[in-house]
């Protein structure tokens, strides 16, 4: 017996020195396949890390090898199906019917409408000390910039590329610039909701910029404005957004709204939208709204401009299936989300489907304004619309010689928006502040536009933003 | 004649060590004033991989205890990186298996540590190797002047205070200096010193090398470089346990690995990786979303929220140090070399004395051989033991970092100690001991509040909430959706605590040795286990998740 005893525990032993000797062979080997190694992240849309160049500071500072650490667990071979079977043992460590990413932060209070602005009701000038803006701030005004451009660059690479290739349609061409950073996630019915804290001096600054906007163009063009309600506000039951501390976002337009003079023509939807809340407005698993909520928000724009909106059921539509947006990366992966991806339904305008850009680089490129993005990996999806975030814009539709335009100034949410104008207008240009670099009144003037449409999500009401915002109506 | 020579040599060696710890400090501190400490696409990166999974804290860099926390875990190598159990070990132990004899084993050995160790930066290999001369040199000349007490003693003292002043230079200087200028307003310009890593543990190594030659108790190491072996090896250089070198001195020079113990040693291993990388870091993570390290959010969060915070942080830095010390033990086992045992089921304790003797046992047992005996221990006068028990729980305190709070942690176990040595002590071993579990657990609990946060403030804020006197309530959403979405976890971090699962398989085998039969499934299952484990930790460290290196301070 003893013997026996001592036999088994020497197999014991020895099984697991040869299972140690064998795994670390492999993932030895696996760790050294270098182009197995991904350099991209497809899911958190952000450039992995590289391999470190040697300085001889770096070297000393020890920064050197800490990067090379880092470039080893962040590029490792398979490192996404990993990531995603590690979110799966997590779905274990307790009942997920909801969950939260991010911290509850504190929102500012909303004042009642028609009060008058903390700030300045002048535009200030651009030079603000950045240093000395608040935390809570520059993470919420993160989200929105860094969620678009990386979105953007990637289209913008993905076009490119497609150029180049002579051929429209890509593969996941993809390259992914800024991580994605959303303030606070919400999940909870397989469905993601960005909190929304409200922020009085970007508030105040937005509103600043579309009076000072209105008073230059006064005679010239009708300015309309339009304030997009995110997901959280619309389809989130009230309490629970008290609980979240979320801002309710009715109550901020109401108020900035109320400090908009009254030449601009403002568009409600936030009403319409909360109606329409069981319907499909919101993509689960992203932040932005979808085309059928842009439908509705066109439909208020319709009755605000007073023209005869088209029906849904006149456009042609596209369907795009397995979009998996920002909050699955901000997640890190919930499973939840992953289970409840999106499938992208975009409707394609009569007159045309040609949209004209300007890249970010300054290239001019010919794209579709509803764009086939099947192949596209899960997380760029939205990018189907307008060629995603580009500065500058043009829709010329053929079918109308009546020298009408407008101007959308927006930023992502207005993507899916902007086709439903196409057949409205004989020309849409469409702006993106956030990368425009020209003086938009002047541009307004020069080429006699009729409508200039601001467009903006509760997120953007943000000092950068806003600032940014006011930095084209110079 | 000779000895004064000999004294003007080791100043001159002081002086210019002395200078270049000064030039390199100076670099040190003009890289930080030009923030590019860590370069800002790094520490971005890090704030997208480390802050998605940790959540709560949003990715605000303004707040040095995270970026701390974030700067070091990343700066060196830690035994729970991927790089270290996939690169750097599988290459270590290659080699190792190929070294013709024992000497090019230990070079061997010699060289990856020094490698580990500059992982972290090159220059504090310097700073390691001076220390190691220092002991290296005090020790021989200690040993030389076997016949001389005057001298024996001399070299002792120039010895200690040496490896003491450098340690003291390092950890304590900017707190100290730091402290002088609240009171009297000099200097004008506090110098921050960066703490290089793991000089606690392997000053502490060198100093009880020395006083066991004094002592008699081993013999001088000839060799330098076998010292630095000794002092530097990866296995326990950075976060212990701390080695005494009477211990492994012979198995330094001469040793074999059999496998039954290479097999230990494996196993150990990977139970110590599941321990930091899954366990520890997951608690971690709750701990830091309950426990935000701005005073304001921490005075937003609820009562029930700053319980289980605590409790989670609780948790998570049992798991994580014993988590080290098992890789450490596990990995010396690999190679055969035995360390001592470091924690012993610390929470399991019931009192506060018996909780010392499982915590951290290396850190105990030489706070009571090189201080407490030396000063008279137990058998001089009460008041004089008071005393002596007062400077080893302030050195305590001290010793895991430089500041009041740690100082004050120290202190409240001291006075714990001395009601059960009063009168405290007697009564629990009257009543059933789940009363003294309780209450060790409790002041145990209580002592990593003040552990937790360097900011006093902090520590007042989370008491109070506690209580439920920062008015915000008992629960919030925030604090439910986190009890809910972690809760099978925590309740089975709770039972790693505990010998529940060592004590399981003790009953199995001895339900099968009962009936004469082989346990055939447990060793089964422990090979099993440790295949698991492996794949739990490396799918738990893949991508840079939240991997918070804890001991910066130590």
């Amino acid at each position: 017996m003893k013997l026996q005893v001592r036999k088994l525990l020497k197999r014991r032993d020895k099984v697991t020195l040869y299972l140690f000797v064998i795994g670390l062979l492999v993932l030895f080997i696996l760790g050294m396949s270098i182009p197995l190694r991904p350099k991209v992240s497809d899911v958190e849309k952000r450039e992995l890390e590289r391999f470190p160049q040697f300085q001889l500071n770096t070297f000393l500072s020890g920064e050197y090898f800490s990067q090379i650490t880092l470039w080893y667990a962040d590029t490792f071979p398979f490192r996404e199906t990993l990531l995603s079977a590690n979110s799966k043992v997590k779905e274990l460590y307790g009942v997920k019917t909801q969950q939260l990413y991010g911290a509850i932060a504190e929102a500012d209070e909303i004042p009642e409408a028609g009060n008058p602005p903390a700030a300045a009701e002048t535009f200030p000038e651009q030079q603000e000390d950045e240093d000395a803006e608040p935390v809570k701030e520059t993470l919420a005004e993160r989200q929105t910039e860094t969620m678009d451009s990386s979105i953007s660059d990637v289209v913008a690479e993905a076009a490119q590329m497609a150029a180049e290739a002579g051929q429209e349609k890509l593969p996941d061409a993809t390259i992914h610039t800024e991580p994605e950073v959303a303030g606070t996630v919400y999940i909870a019915d397989g469905k993601g909701f960005e909190l929304y804290y409200f922020n009085r001096e970007g508030a105040d600054l937005y509103a600043a910029a579309i009076n000072d906007a209105a008073k230059k163009l006064s005679g010239t063009a009708q300015v309309y404005n339009m304030l997009v309600p995110t997901a959280v506000s619309v389809c989130l039951d009230e309490k629970i957004q008290e609980n979240l501390k979320s801002s309710p976002q009715n109550k901020v337009f109401d108020y900035v709204y109320g400090q908009i003079d009254s030449s601009v023509k403002k568009v409600p939807v936030f009403d319409t939208l909360k109606k329409h809340n069981a319907e499909y407005i919101y993509y689960n698993t992203d932040h932005h709204w979808t085309a059928l909520g842009a439908y509705y928000g066109y439909l208020e724009f319709a009755k605000a401009k007073g023209f005869e909106p088209k029906g849904l059921e006149e456009y042609e539509t596209r369907v795009f299936d397995h979009f998996v947006g920002s909050f699955y990366s901000f997640s890190n992966q919930s499973e939840v989300l992953k289970n409840n991806a999106d499938t992208i339904t975009a409707y394609v305008p009569k007159g045309t489907n040609v949209i004209r850009y300007i890249e970010k680089d300054g290239g001019e490129k010919k794209w579709n304004i509803i764009n086939d993005v099947s192949d596209y990996a899960p997380g760029v999806k939205y990018s189907c619309f307008i060629g995603g975030d580009n500065p500058f814009s043009w829709i010329n539709n053929p079918d109308i010689t009546d020298g009408s335009s407008c101007v959308v100034i927006k930023e992502s949410y207005g993507n899916a928006f902007v086709p439903f104008l196409v057949d409205h207008y004989q020309m849409v240009y469409v702006v993106d502040y956030r990368y425009y670099e020209d003086n938009l009144i002047d541009f307004v003037k020069e080429n006699k536009v009729q409508d200039v449409i601001f467009l903006n999500n509760a997120d953007a009401l943000t000092k950068r933003l806003s600032t940014l915002l006011g930095g084209i109506l110079k | 004649m000779k000895d004064v020579r000999e004294c003007k040599i080791l100043h001159i060696l002081w002086d210019k060590i002395i200078r270049i710890i000064i030039i390199l400090q100076k670099r040190e501190d003009t890289v930080k004033n030009e923030n590019k400490f860590l370069s800002e696409k790094t520490l971005e990166i890090m704030s997208v991989s480390v802050y998605n999974v940790r959540g709560p804290q949003g990715n605000d860099f303004t707040n040095i205890d995270t970026k701390k926390i974030v700067e070091w875990g990343i700066r060196f190598m830690v035994f729970s990186s991927l790089f270290f159990i996939l690169f750097f070990l599988p290459l270590n132990l290659f080699f190792y298996c190929f070294m013709p004899n024992i000497k090019a084993k230990n070079i061997e050995m010699l060289i990856f540590s020094l490698i580990f160790y500059s992982w972290g930066g090159p220059k504090y290999l310097l700073l390691l190797m001076g220390m190691v001369w220092i002991a290296w040199f005090s020790a021989l000349r200690i040993e030389q002047y076997r016949r001389n007490q005057r001298k024996r003693k001399q070299w002792l003292t120039a010895g200690c205070v040496g490896l003491a002043l450098i340690l003291g230079i390092f950890k304590y200087l900017t707190f100290f200096l730091t402290n002088v200028q609240a009171l009297f307003h000099v200097p004008s310009v506090v110098p921050q010193i960066v703490l290089p890593i793991g000089i606690s543990f392997y000053t502490f190594q060198l100093l009880s090398y020395v006083v066991d030659v004094y002592r008699g108790e081993v013999q001088a190491q000839k060799k330098y470089w076998m010292l630095l072996l000794y002092a530097g090896l990866f296995h326990q250089c950075i976060a212990g346990p701390i080695v005494r070198y009477e211990y492994v001195a012979d198995e330094l020079e001469n040793r074999s690995a059999r496998l039954p113990l290479i097999g230990k040693g494996i196993r150990r291993f990977f139970v110590g990786l599941a321990k930091k990388a899954v366990l520890a870091n997951s608690c971690a993570s709750i701990a830091d979303s309950l426990l935000p390290s701005i005073t304001q959010e921490l005075a937003g969060i609820p009562a029930a929220g700053l319980w289980v915070g605590m409790l989670m942080y609780m948790l998570q830095i049992y798991l994580d140090f014993s988590a080290y010390s098992d890789m450490a033990i596990g990995m010396g086992q690999m190679i055969g070399l035995h360390y001592e045992e470091n924690f012993n089921y610390p929470y399991m304790a019931v009192s506060v004395k018996d909780f010392w003797r499982r915590w951290h046992m290396t850190l105990s047992t030489f706070f009571r051989d090189y201080v407490y005996i030396p000063l008279g221990g137990s058998r001089c006068g009460k008041l004089k033991n008071v005393r002596n028990l007062f400077v080893v729980w302030l050195l305590t305190g001290f010793w895991h970092g430089a500041s009041w709070n740690y100082v004050l942690w120290g202190l409240y176990f001291f006075v714990f100690l001395l009601m059960e040595r009063a009168f405290l002590g007697k009564l629990l071993e009257k009543i059933p001991s789940v009363f003294g579990h309780i209450y060790a657990l409790i002041v145990v609990f209580f002592g990593w509040v003040l552990f937790r946060s360097e900011n006093m403030g902090n520590i007042l804020v989370i008491l109070k909430g506690m209580f439920g006197k920062n008015e915000n309530g008992f629960m919030n959403i925030h604090t439910e959706i986190i009890l809910k979405n972690n809760l099978f976890f925590m309740i089975f971090a709770v039972l790693a605590c505990t010998p529940l699962f060592k004590k399981g398989k003790e009953m199995l085998l001895h339900w099968y040795s009962r009936r004469s039969r082989l346990a055939y499934p447990v060793y089964v299952g422990q090979v099993v286990l440790m295949m698991i484990l492996w794949g739990l930790s490396v799918l738990a460290l893949v991508g840079n998740s939240y991997n918070p290196f804890l001991y910066f301070q130590f």
